[in-house]
């Protein structure tokens, strides 16, 4: 089966000292699960592979979007959502859904249908300053399945936020996966134990990554 | 070292003055382009026998402390670790306070030192004490304020009900999300840019027909238009990068960012279109008084996709603006025509923002 996402000769490195270092690694279609330590290079692999962050190397999806070369389509279909989410603290979170739905052409019904699943629509008008650590993670997680992404990359998915949000975002996992969505997931937390079905598992360490197992 | 004067020196003083480096530069660059110290002197030399004028000196050093205060108020309720220090013993903890209250206060102790010794100079016993008096005041009452936050934790914050109506009803479009932010959290700097482009082009528009000036008397205000804004380019810079870095994540086609970002820069430089329009001299056609204000907004178009090329704190970019604008004063002087000048400029902005856009990354270490 052809990989979704490939990386090759990827290095990054903050003020010349490396940071990231991946020769050539092919993620097969399905869910992957990163683990690693505090400050080993997850937050930074899924940047740039989110297409935030300056890079050497090469990362393609799908054997076809470049990052580079097709900084547009390959955006389209790439979706992230972040650790510590961070954002404009006089924005609402309606403001900033409504922001990334547009851009990654995410039908209204979509929007209504992930603030209801994530019983978000009381506070969404009301601005981000005003928000709990849960409360701007149940957002980011919004924005990072709005559209018709082929990837979506879940930095700590599972931090701060209650049992029921926890649930809902093991059910978006498993109804995307369904639909043909891959995910990267990194966490600190055991996914095996949630059920989800993770292809393989990766460890990112000593500034590279490597394959731990394949399906778990 | 103190550890609570250590804690406060970092999270506190360095981060104002790594916030505010942009503002600070912009202020003596404004004073040191338009006076000479005899001029500075002569001024302050009005001011202590003038209690009007000082009191409207001390009201600019209460605009600064509350400025000021605000940041250290920001700084308890976004770290609430800071919160700590309610535990310190009154007197420690007002004392830590009140040397972070100091710090933070230095630009403008430095200018009332200077004032105060002139008055000391010349025997002006009334200005010596309202110097001293708003000094004493202006240090310790905002402690009032910081101690307050840090016996109040998280405050309720109830929205105004108009507020409330406009933010059900309307939705911000991306395009204004940086003015917000500059309204919100960068009013001084704004202000005081913004103030200071418009009189310095209604000067130039009055002093134009004074003399046998050409459309290059002009395209100087408009080029100092342009350095006057470098930190509040900056701020975009910022703004993009550490609160909007998701931005990078979306399908948007370069060409439509760079419009993006052009339009903003419009916006916020037409104060200084309908300045310039309101004010133009007689016999200046209306299109060479366009070409000023296009001049003026490709600057700012042209020095943005400079900081993506690698990442420069304030400090840093400042002599970039500075060179930008020398280079630039000697073209106008050569009588290059302004509206060569601004498609050039746009040119190269193009060019830089195609090549660098997506280079682009925040150092916090190296500024925040």
């Amino acid at each position: 089966m052809p990989p979704i996402l490939s990386v090759q000769n990827l290095n990054k490195s903050y003020s010349g000292r490396l940071v990231l270092s991946v020769p050539a690694i092919d993620f097969a279609p399905g869910i992957h699960w990163l683990k690693g330590q505090n400050g080993s290079g997850k937050t930074t692999l899924f940047k740039i592979i989110a297409g935030l962050l300056p890079y050497d190397g090469t990362v393609l999806l799908d054997g076809q979007y470049d990052l580079r070369r097709h900084p547009v389509a390959y955006r389209l279909r790439v979706n992230y959502g972040e650790a510590e989410p961070f954002y404009p603290e006089f924005l609402t979170g309606w403001e900033l859904i409504n922001w990334v739905a547009s851009a990654k052409q995410a039908p209204q019904s979509q929007i209504s249908e992930l603030i209801g699943r994530f019983a978000v629509a009381d506070f969404l008008k009301t601005p981000v300053g005003t928000y709990s650590s849960g409360m701007l993670k149940k957002v980011s997680l919004i924005m990072a399945f709005l559209g018709n992404p082929r990837l979506i990359l879940l930095d700590e998915p599972l931090i701060t936020l209650d049992q029921n949000a926890t649930h809902t975002v093991a059910d978006l996992i498993q109804t995307g996966r369904q639909q043909g969505v891959n995910f990267l997931l990194s966490s600190h937390q055991d996914f095996s134990l949630s059920g989800l079905p993770v292809e393989s598992v990766w460890q990112v360490a000593r500034q590279t990554l490597t394959s731990v197992s394949q399906t778990v | 070292m103190n550890p609570v004067l250590t804690v406060l020196r970092k999270t506190i003083v360095q981060a104002f003055y790594r916030q505010n480096a942009g503002l600070l530069l912009v202020v003596l660059f404004i004073a040191g382009s338009f006076m000479r110290s005899t001029e500075h002197i002569a001024l302050a030399t009005y001011a202590i026998h003038s209690p009007g004028m000082l009191l409207g000196y001390i009201g600019l050093w209460a605009v600064y402390t509350v400025h000021a205060t605000r940041f250290m108020v920001g700084v308890f309720r976004a770290n609430e670790f800071l919160l700590l220090l309610r535990l310190q013993p009154a007197t420690n903890r007002l004392a830590a306070l009140w040397v972070s209250q100091v710090s933070l206060l230095v630009p403008i102790m430095a200018y009332a030192g200077f004032v105060l010794s002139l008055s000391l100079q010349a025997h002006t016993i009334t200005a010596t004490v309202m110097i001293i008096a708003s000094l004493f005041v202006l240090t310790t009452a905002p402690l009032a304020w910081v101690e307050h936050t840090l016996r109040h934790p998280n405050p309720d914050r109830r929205l105004s009900a108009l507020r409330l109506t406009i933010q059900n009803r309307f939705t911000t479009p991306y395009n204004l999300f940086f003015i917000r932010h500059l309204l919100h959290r960068q009013p001084v700097l704004l202000l005081l840019t913004k103030g200071g482009t418009c009189l310095l082009l209604m000067g130039l528009c009055w002093l134009y027909p004074t003399d046998a000036y050409d459309i290059r008397l002009l395209a100087l205000g408009a080029l100092l238009t342009g350095a006057f804004h470098g930190a509040v380019v900056y701020q975009l810079y910022q703004f993009d990068l550490t609160q909007l870095p998701l931005l990078r994540n979306l399908p948007v086609p370069l060409g439509y960012r760079f419009a993006q970002y052009a339009f903003v820069l419009a916006l916020l430089i037409l104060p200084e279109l309908f300045i310039l329009l309101r004010n133009s001299p007689a016999n200046v056609p209306l299109a060479a008084i366009f070409s000023v204000w296009v001049f003026a907004h490709s600057l700012l178009l042209g020095l943005f996709p400079v900081l993506f090329m690698h990442h420069r704190p304030p400090d840093r970019f400042m002599p970039v603006v500075f060179w930008a604008v020398i280079g630039f004063f000697f073209l106008i002087m050569y009588r290059l025509p302004i509206w060569g000048l601004a498609l050039a400029c746009y040119a190269a902005a193009a060019g830089l923002f195609i090549r660098y856009y997506y280079n682009a990354a925040w150092s916090s270490g190296a500024g925040s």
